[in-house]
C-alpha cells in the first residue's frame, strides 16, 4: 500500500481521521460491491508531513510548488491508475470531522470540479489549505472544534468527473405513504440543478408490493430497467444498513453510480412500530392540535363532550359503525377522536383509512394500520341512502355555505344588540345554549366545507399524469393566484409594517414601545397607522391566537400581540417584500405547468383535454380551500360575540365571591356553569374547583401526548417521557411550500414566542394556524411537526410562499434552536448542516 | 403664495401640467391657486374615473388625488393610473384626513409618498410638491 494514498477497497472504519468522513461513506458503499465512481484518497498524514517540513513557508498555498518529487509521483500514479478523465477531475475536501451527521463544513471547504490532469496536486492543496481559511477556522470556532493546526486534519478525494446522462436522488422510504415505497427524483444531465432546486425532476414511484412495476412515462431521463437496478442496488444497501436511505446517484451511459448515501430517520419510531391488533382503537387529535391549545380549558373540553358526534357524521353522510369506545375521548386533558370508527365510515367509500389519517396530518407516526379498501361502487351500493346523501352534500356544499354565512350574519346583528352587562342571568344562560348550538353548526359547515376540499383533491389526483408528483404539483399551482382571508389577514399585517416605517413615529412606538400597548391609541393619536389599525381590528380582530378555545384572548381584545409582530417586521428592513412573494409564486406554478406540458404525449398536446380539465380543477381545489378558510372566519364572528357574554358571566362570578379571576371561568365546566346562571347550584364555591382543575393541567402539561394514540398504549401514558431522537443529520415530510434555504432553526412552542425569532429563522414549530402569519413575514423557511396538504397550515403557509415542509413527528425535539439547517421545501427533505451555530443572515438558494 | 417655505426659491420656472382629482370643488380651487402660484399649469377632476381619462390622454408632471371619493378610491385610481401610463406612480401625492381610516393596503401605498394632510394649509401643499420633486431628483440619480 502506498503511504500517502488510499483506494477504497484499502479504507478500513479505523481509518477515519486518515479519509475523512466523505470517503470513508464511498468505501462503505463500494464495500458491499455497490457501484461507486472510481476514487482515490490523499490521506491527511501527507498534508501534515509536508508543513512540518516546510515551517517557514507562510503562504499555505505555495506548498504545492515546494513538496518532494517522491509525493508528487505517488499522488501522480493513483491518479493515473483511476483510467480515463475525459471531463477532467472532482478534487473534493473529506475532513475527518465531516461525518455528514454531525457537522457537514457544508461551503466551508472548497471542491474543485472539472480539474485538468496536470493540475491535480495544485487543486488537492488549495483543498487542504481551505481548512485553514477565515471561514473554516470561524467555523470551528462556532462548532466548539478546535482550531489549533496540530488538530485539523483533512484529506482529499479525487474522482474522474463523471458526464451522466441522468442522474438524481433515490428516497427508500417516503413518509406521505403508509405502504412505503421507493422515490426516484430525476433529471437529465447532472443532479447540480436538481440539488439547486433550478428545475423540477421527473418523480418515478415504485409502490412496495410484490410484483409492482415501475411506470415510466415517455420523455423520462431514466427507463424502466435503470431504475428498477437503481432500486435494488438501494435496498440492498438500505438493508446492509439498516435504516432508510436517500441516495445520491447518476447514470453514465448504461453504467449506474452511487455518488452518497445519507441515512432518513424518522426521529420518533415508538410504540406504533409494533403491529397492534385490530381490535386496538385507534385514537387521533391531528386536526385538533392545528387550531387549539396544547391543553384546551376544561369549558371547551365539556362542549366537545356533550356534542352529538353519532348524530353529526349521520348528517353528513358517514353513519358510524355501532362501537362500544366513544367518538371523543378526553385522555390526559387532550381531546381525541376515534380514528378507528370515523376512518371506517370513509372506507366504505373508497377512502381508505390511512389516507383518512394522512388528510388529518398523520405520516410517519402512521404504520400498521389495519387497512378496509373498497371500490367507491361498492360502499354506494352497500349503503345507498348514505352514498347518496353523500354525493348530494358534495354537489351542493357551496350553496350550503353561503347558507351558513347568512345565519351568521342574522346571529351577529341580533348578538350585537344584547348589552352583556344589563342581561339578566337568564339570557345569558339561554345565550350559552345558543353559543354551543351554533358550535355545532359551525362544526357540521366546517365538515362539509373539507369533503368539498377533498373531493376537489381527489380530482385533481386523478388527472395529473402519473410521471407527476400530484402533491407537488398541487403545492406549486395552488400556491398562486387569489389569496384565502386567512392568508389577506397576514398579508394586511404585513403591509401595515411596511407603510409604518414612513411614519417614524410610529416604528418608534412599536420597536421602543417595550412591549407595553396598553396606551396604544394616545400614543398612536394624529398618524394615519391608528386609522389604518382601527380597521385592521375591525376587519380581524374576532380572530386570535388558538382561537377554537374560547379561552383564548382575541385580537381585539389584546392587539398587543399584532402591534408587537408589525414592530418586528416594521423594523427589520430585511424583511422580504410581499409583493415579491407574490411574483415569485405566479413564476414557480407557471413553471410547473411547463413541466406537466413536457410530460405530455403528442395527442395529449395536440388535443389538450387534459390540461383544460386540469387548468378547472386547480382553480376549483384553489376556491374549495379558500372556501374552507372563510367558514372558519366567517364562523369566528359569532363565537368572538359569544365570548363576550362568557367574561360577563365570569365578572359576575367574581362578585358573587364563588371565582376569584373572571377568566377562571373558563376552567369550569359548561353544565356547572348553566347550574350557577339557572340558581340550581346557587351558592356553590367554585373556587377549590378552580385550583384542583388548574394543578391537574400543570400535571397533564408533563405528560408527552402524541398525535397519535392505540387504546392499549394510554394506561402507561403517565410514566412517559420525551425520549430522545436518534441524532441524524436528515429528515423526510410532506413538501409542502416549494423553494429551497438554509437557515438557523428557532424551536417555537407558539406564536407567542415571537420575541425570540431573528429575521431570516427557520421556524420549527410544532402546528400552524393563521395566528403565525405575523412571523412568516420574519421568517425564511418553516417545519411543521403536524400537517398534512390539507391541513389549514399547510394551506397558509403555501399560499403565503415560504418554503415548507410539514409532518415530521418529533422533529421539535429532533431540532435545536440555533442549527443549520437545509430545508427542501419542494422535496420534503431537511438535512442538517450543523448544530447550535449562532444566528447568520439566510442565503436563499434559487 | 407664502415665500417662507424653504427651497421654493430653487422650484423650477416651469413645471409643466398637474391634476387635481378631489371630489370637493373648493379644495380642487385651493390647490388649484397653489399649484398655479408655482407655475404649474393645472386641470382638474372630480372623480378617479375622470381623473384616469384624462391620464390616458396625456402625461402629467404632478398629480394631487384624494383617497375617499365616489367610484375609484384614490388608490385603486393610482394603481390604475400606473398600469395605464407606467411611470404615472412617481408623480403622485395623495391628500387625505387623518380620521379617514386606510386600509392595510391604501396606508403602505399612501405613505410611500408625500402626503397632504387635510385640512391642508398652502405651506403644506407647497411642502408635499418640493418633496415629491427632491424624491424623484434623488431617485433618478440612483
Amino acid at each position: 500500500m502506498d503511504r500517502w494514498t488510499r483506494t477504497l477497497r484499502q479504507i478500513r472504519p479505523r481509518d477515519a481521521t486518515e479519509v475523512g468522513g466523505k470517503a470513508l461513506g464511498l468505501a462503505r458503499l463500494a464495500a458491499l460491491d455497490l457501484p461507486v465512481p472510481p476514487t482515490f484518497v490523499i490521506v491527511a498524514s501527507l498534508f501534515e508531513e509536508v508543513r512540518s517540513r516546510l515551517p517557514d513557508e507562510p503562504e499555505i498555498e505555495m506548498i504545492a510548488g515546494r513538496i518532494p518529487a517522491s509525493v508528487r509521483a505517488s499522488i501522480e500514479s493513483a491518479r493515473d491508475r483511476l483510467g480515463e478523465a475525459p471531463g477532467g477531475y472532482a478534487v473534493r475536501s473529506s475532513a475527518a470531522e465531516e461525518d455528514g451527521a454531525k457537522f457537514s463544513f457544508a461551503g466551508v471547504h472548497e471542491s474543485f470540479l472539472g480539474i485538468p490532469r496536470e493540475e491535480v496536486v495544485g487543486a488537492a492543496f488549495r483543498c487542504w489549505a481551505s481548512a485553514f481559511s477565515d471561514r473554516a477556522l470561524a467555523y470551528r470556532r462556532r462548532m466548539g472544534l478546535s482550531t489549533d493546526a496540530s488538530a485539523i486534519r483533512m484529506a482529499v478525494v479525487v474522482q474522474p468527473m463523471l458526464r451522466p446522462s441522468s442522474a438524481g436522488v433515490l428516497f427508500t422510504a417516503t413518509s406521505d405513504s403508509a405502504e412505503g415505497e421507493l422515490l426516484i427524483h430525476a433529471v437529465a444531465g447532472t443532479a447540480e440543478r436538481l440539488v439547486k432546486g433550478e428545475t423540477e425532476p421527473w418523480a418515478l414511484r415504485l409502490p412496495r408490493r410484490p410484483g409492482a412495476k415501475w411506470i415510466v412515462p415517455e420523455g423520462s431521463p431514466l427507463s424502466a430497467k435503470g431504475a428498477e437496478e437503481l432500486a435494488s442496488l438501494a435496498l440492498r444497501a438500505a438493508s446492509e444498513w439498516g435504516m432508510s436511505l436517500d441516495i445520491e446517484w447518476a447514470m453514465e451511459g448504461d453504467r449506474l453510480c452511487l455518488l452518497q448515501a445519507r441515512p432518513v430517520t424518522a426521529p420518533l419510531p415508538g410504540p406504533e412500530e409494533t403491529p397492534a391488533p385490530a381490535d386496538d382503537v385507534l385514537w387521533t387529535r391531528a386536526n385538533l392540535r392545528e387550531l387549539l391549545p396544547d391543553l384546551p380549558s376544561p369549558f371547551f373540553l365539556s362542549l366537545m363532550e356533550r356534542m352529538d358526534w353519532v348524530a353529526a357524521n349521520r348528517r353528513l353522510g358517514l353513519p358510524l359503525d355501532p362501537g362500544d369506545q366513544p367518538v371523543v375521548r378526553i385522555i390526559e386533558g387532550r381531546p381525541y377522536f376515534n380514528l378507528s370508527r370515523m376512518g371506517n365510515a370513509g372506507a366504505r367509500f373508497g377512502f381508505p383509512l390511512s389516507r383518512f389519517a394522512r388528510a388529518l396530518g398523520h405520516g410517519a407516526d402512521l404504520t400498521g394500520i389495519p387497512e378496509v379498501r373498497r371500490l367507491p361502487l361498492a360502499g354506494l351500493l352497500a349503503s345507498p341512502r348514505s352514498g347518496l346523501r353523500l354525493l348530494r352534500i358534495n354537489l351542493t356544499s357551496r350553496g350550503e355555505v353561503l347558507r351558513f354565512f347568512d345565519r351568521v350574519h342574522t346571529r351577529l346583528r341580533r348578538l350585537q344588540e344584547v348589552k352583556e352587562v344589563a342581561a339578566p342571568d337568564r339570557v345569558l344562560l339561554d345565550l350559552s345554549r345558543e353559543a354551543e348550538a351554533h358550535g355545532a353548526d359551525f362544526l357540521y359547515v366546517l365538515q362539509i366545507a373539507f369533503l368539498r376540499v377533498v373531493s376537489r383533491m381527489m380530482a385533481v389526483e386523478l388527472m395529473v399524469p402519473s410521471a407527476t408528483d400530484p402533491e407537488r404539483f398541487i403545492n406549486a399551482t395552488v400556491a398562486a393566484g387569489d389569496k384565502s382571508v386567512s392568508v389577506r389577514q397576514g398579508l394586511d399585517l404585513v403591509f401595515l409594517a411596511h407603510g409604518a416605517r414612513s411614519e417614524g413615529r410610529v416604528v418608534q412606538y412599536l420597536v421602543e414601545g417595550w412591549d407595553d400597548f396598553r396606551e396604544w391609541e394616545r400614543e398612536l393619536e394624529g398618524t394615519h397607522f391608528l386609522g389604518a389599525f382601527r380597521d385592521y381590528l375591525a376587519r380581524y380582530g374576532h380572530r386570535g391566537v388558538q382561537e377554537s378555545d374560547p379561552a383564548m384572548p382575541l385580537y381585539a381584545e389584546d392587539p398587543g400581540f399584532l402591534l408587537k409582530a408589525i414592530g418586528r417586521v416594521a423594523g427589520n428592513p430585511r424583511s422580504p417584500d410581499p409583493e415579491a412573494t407574490l411574483r415569485t409564486q405566479a413564476e414557480t406554478a407557471s413553471s410547473a405547468w411547463r413541466d406537466l406540458w413536457k410530460r405530455l404525449s403528442i395527442l395529449e398536446r395536440v388535443v389538450p383535454v387534459r390540461v383544460f380539465l386540469l387548468r378547472r380543477a386547480i382553480s376549483s381545489l384553489r376556491k374549495a380551500m379558500a372556501l374552507r378558510e372563510e367558514v372558519r372566519f366567517e364562523g369566528m364572528r359569532v363565537q368572538a360575540e359569544h365570548r363576550r357574554f362568557l367574561r360577563e358571566v365570569g365578572q359576575r362570578f367574581v362578585r358573587r365571591g364563588i371565582l376569584e379571576w373572571a377568566e377562571d371561568v373558563c376552567f369550569l365546566r359548561a353544565e356547572e356553569i348553566e347550574g350557577a346562571l339557572d340558581g340550581r347550584g346557587e351558592g356553590e364555591d367554585f373556587r377549590d374547583t378552580v385550583h384542583r382543575r388548574r394543578k391537574e393541567m400543570d400535571r397533564q402539561r408533563e405528560i408527552p401526548m402524541p398525535n397519535l394514540l392505540r387504546e392499549s398504549e394510554i394506561p402507561g401514558l403517565s410514566d412517559r417521557s420525551w425520549t430522545q431522537p436518534r441524532d441524524e443529520g436528515s429528515f423526510l415530510g410532506l413538501p409542502v411550500g416549494p423553494g429551497k434555504v438554509e437557515g438557523i432553526v428557532r424551536v417555537l412552542e407558539g406564536p407567542q414566542d415571537m420575541d425570540l425569532v431573528h429575521p431570516g429563522d427557520i421556524l420549527v414549530a410544532p402546528t400552524l394556524d393563521p395566528s403565525w402569519i405575523p412571523l412568516f413575514a420574519l421568517a425564511s423557511g418553516l417545519v411543521v411537526e403536524m400537517g398534512g396538504t390539507l391541513s389549514h397550515g399547510s394551506i397558509i403557509a403555501r399560499e403565503y410562499g415560504l418554503p415548507t415542509v410539514v409532518n415530521i413527528p418529533g422533529i421539535t425535539r429532533a431540532l435545536k434552536t440555533g442549527d443549520r439547517i437545509l430545508l427542501d421545501g419542494s422535496a420534503g427533505v431537511i438535512r442538517r448542516l450543523g448544530e447550535q451555530e449562532s444566528p447568520k443572515e439566510p442565503k436563499t438558494i434559487s | 403664495m407664502s415665500p417662507g417655505t424653504p427651497g421654493l426659491s430653487m422650484f423650477p420656472r416651469n413645471p409643466g401640467k398637474a391634476l387635481i382629482v378631489d371630489d370637493e370643488e373648493n379644495i380642487r380651487g385651493l390647490y388649484a391657486e397653489v399649484l398655479e402660484a408655482m407655475g404649474f399649469q393645472v386641470e382638474t377632476a372630480p372623480d378617479g374615473l375622470k381623473g384616469l381619462e384624462r391620464i390616458q390622454a396625456g402625461p402629467y408632471n404632478l398629480v394631487i388625488s384624494d383617497i375617499r371619493m365616489p367610484g375609484l378610491t384614490g388608490v385603486e385610481f393610482y394603481l390604475k393610473a400606473a398600469q395605464a401610463r407606467p411611470g404615472s406612480e412617481q408623480r403622485f401625492i395623495f391628500t387625505t384626513g387623518l380620521i379617514d381610516s386606510l386600509n392595510a393596503h391604501e396606508y403602505m401605498i399612501v405613505t410611500e409618498k408625500p402626503c397632504i394632510v387635510k385640512p391642508a394649509k398652502v405651506e403644506n401643499i407647497q411642502q408635499a410638491v418640493l418633496e415629491l420633486y427632491a424624491r424623484r431628483d434623488s431617485g433618478s440619480r440612483s
